[in-house]
């Protein structure tokens, strides 16, 4: 995904501008000059020059005919685009329902998810998304006492 | 101090479960390096979990060891499937590929291991000498001078090291934005936290790191996952025959591909990839039959081979003697060994100096391993390319997904992990580079701490940050590394040719 160096710009001199504001309502410390918003006030200033002269290299450069936004050839193919996002997505999954799931069920199924999206035969798939939690487990509850949460198998382990 | 030092610095480094830790990860590293898609950086990032609970040397030993592994094994796809293993393989990837293809693999692959070590070796002696000497004379800064070091390393990192100047600062900016969020600022007021209480600490740095480095990889990768690969050599011969005669023909060029490949490595922002490019092209410049480059020649094999591995080296001299980390591995190291209380800075040359001879021990046992486990890694290329990758994926997931969890106990990280993953993807889609951004987040809080610091002392008056004979000429040179190179472009405009 490419996005024109235009919207890039705009965009960053934009967050330069919020970030400048917000930084406006940071206390200052009596009797000093020099408080929190001293620092992050520099780099917004820094940012709004940055994202203005970036959105206007791209209007000078600006190729006939070219795009705000663009996609890669790979983008075509619906099963690499799923592949893709899937990547985001099996994160996103684990952390909205690992402390529901427990790390065990939620790992599980985000791994059978990728593995089978990303081409693994159904068997395999389901026989490395079992096992390979379960080592890490061992690596990271055993023996480096990471307290895995447990979730949906509390009352399994602990009853 | 040194015979004493030293002896304590064996101590360290020859335990058993150092030992131990230096084998797996040298495993390790050559593993990740040798798949392609992964790389040094992502090894160290994917290394951090495991180094958490790890006591400081081993955890140093982990990183060094596996680093210089995969710089080297990243020759190893390059030379027989023509895809670079690690970014630092790509600069000479066609011309190994041409020996392979003239049937020649072994003399690449074993060209690629001898002046790795080579290159390695020399990188850590310049370590060894260089580091103490500076760390001598970095005992006088004070925070002006700290002030202008780290925005030095900052604008290496953007004006040098990257090709679009603008973008590199957009990146920069990004990654101080980052630093700037938690507590740990001069009024101790909570800024950007969106009133999560884990970020008051800050951004946590190796969530980040694991994402920027380890998830994006993955997200890219698996646009390939599908394509089987096949090596152009099935069989491989004697990697050491026609070494030595390698050596005694080009010693010139081993010796500037290592000289150049440290002072690169040692600049902030550049590491081993860029020096590696920058090698290759010296070496053809220079050379007495440039038209054989491309068409399977060695020379520029063994020049930007000792290049990429000697950068590595490099790279930890401002790392621990200024704090600057010269690579994204080392801005990795450095959120680590702040981890271990080890902070970096001349003052660990007094105060720790066993564990600072540790480390240049290290360095010299890393590279030196590297011959018998390189040799090893080689023979049994076969077998890791049948590891499918769509098998790998999905565990490299669940690792950073434990590793980002791990730090905090917290899905916080997780999701920041994801967050940073889409972003550095973004960004590399959009031409934007990811080191600056790592630097600005590594070096971020300190240039704030130096530079609010410096202006209480001096009352708000700038010409203070020039008073100090060492802090004057780092403002220097500093304003000259911005404003000479667009006058020059001027005036050569204005002067027609």
């Amino acid at each position: 995904m490419k996005v024109d160096d235009r919207i890039l710009g705009a965009l960053f001199a934009l967050l330069g501008a919020v970030v400048l504001w917000h930084v406006q309502s940071f206390p200052v410390i009596p009797g000093q000059k020099f408080g929190a918003a001293l620092f992050p006030g520099v780099l917004s200033g820094g940012m709004i020059i940055c994202g203005v002269l970036l959105a206007l290299r791209g209007i000078r450069r600006r190729a006939p005919g070219g795009r705000l936004l663009a996609f890669d050839d790979w983008a075509r193919d619906p099963l690499t685009v799923i592949r893709f996002l899937s990547v985001p997505a099996g994160i996103l999954f684990y952390v909205l329902t690992s402390n529901f799931l427990g790390f065990h069920i939620a790992a599980s199924l985000a791994m059978l998810g990728w593995l089978v999206v990303f081409g693994m035969k159904p068997l395999p798939s389901l026989a490395i998304a079992i096992i390979f939690p379960i080592v890490m487990h061992l690596a990271f509850y055993k023996i480096l006492r990471v307290p895995l949460p447990w979730g949906l198998l509390t009352n399994v382990v602990f009853p | 101090m040194t015979a004493e030092v030293l002896s304590q610095a064996f101590t360290l480094v020859f335990d058993p479960y150092v030992l131990w830790v230096v084998a797996a990860s040298a495993a390790f590293g050559l593993f990740v390096g040798a798949v392609p898609g992964l790389t040094a950086t992502m090894a160290t990032a994917l290394l951090v979990p495991a180094t958490f609970f790890m006591p400081p040397i081993p955890a140093i030993a982990s990183m060094v060891t596996a680093t210089a592994m995969a710089i080297f094994a990243g020759d190893i796809p390059s030379c027989l499937l023509r895809i670079p293993g690690t970014p630092a393989s790509a600069a000479y990837t066609d011309e190994a590929y041409a020996l392979t293809r003239k049937g020649q693999g072994e003399l690449a692959l074993g060209a690629g291991l001898v002046f790795s070590v080579i290159g390695g070796l020399f990188g850590t002696i310049v370590l060894i000498l260089a580091a103490p000497l500076l760390a001598e004379f970095a005992l006088r800064f004070s925070s002006f001078e700290y002030f202008w070091l780290t925005l030095l390393g900052l604008s290496c990192a953007v004006f040098i090291a990257t090709g679009d100047k603008l973008k590199g600062m957009i990146s920069l900016l990004i990654g101080l934005l980052v630093a700037t969020v938690g507590l740990d600022n001069p009024a101790a007021f909570p800024r950007f936290t969106f009133g999560l209480p884990e970020l008051m600490g800050g951004a946590e740095l190796i969530p980040i790191m694991v994402g920027m480095f380890a998830v994006s990889e993955v997200m890219r990768s698996t646009i390939t996952v599908a394509a089987p690969l096949e090596t152009a050599q099935t069989a491989i011969g004697n990697v050491f025959r026609g070494m030595w005669r390698l050596m005694k023909k080009y010693p010139l060029q081993t010796l500037r591909g290592s000289v150049l490949g440290t002072l690169i490595g040692a600049l902030p922002g550049a590491g081993a990839d860029i020096a590696a490019w920058m090698s290759y092209a010296m070496s053809k410049k220079f050379s007495k039959e440039p038209e054989k480059f491309g068409t399977g020649h060695l020379e520029g094999i063994v020049e930007s081979g000792a290049s990429n591995n000697s950068a590595l080296a490099g790279a930890w001299i401002p790392a621990m003697v200024f704090g600057i980390p010269g690579d994204s591995i080392t801005a990795i190291v450095i959120g680590v060994l702040y981890m271990k209380n080890l902070n970096p800075g001349p003052t660990l040359f007094v105060d720790n100096a066993a564990s600072v001879y540790a480390v240049f021990l290290l360095f010299i046992l890393a590279n030196l391993l590297m011959l018998p486990f390189g040799w090893a890694a080689i023979k049994s290329f076969k077998q890791i390319l049948r590891m499918p990758r769509k098998a790998l994926l999905p565990c490299i997931l669940v690792f950073c997904i434990l590793g980002a969890f791990a730090i905090n106990n917290s899905v916080i990280g997780v999701a920041m992990m994801m967050g940073f993953g889409v972003l550095a993807w973004f960004m590399e889609e959009n031409g934007i580079p990811v080191a600056p951004a790592i630097l600005g987040m590594v070096l971020g809080t300190l240039l704030e701490e130096h530079f609010v610091t410096s202006m209480i002392k001096s009352e708000g008056h700038v010409g203070a940050f020039f008073d100090r004979p060492i802090a004057g000429t780092l403002g220097v040179m500093m304003i000259a590394l911005v404003v000479v190179p667009p006058v020059l472009r001027l005036l050569r405009r204005t002067r027609p040719a």
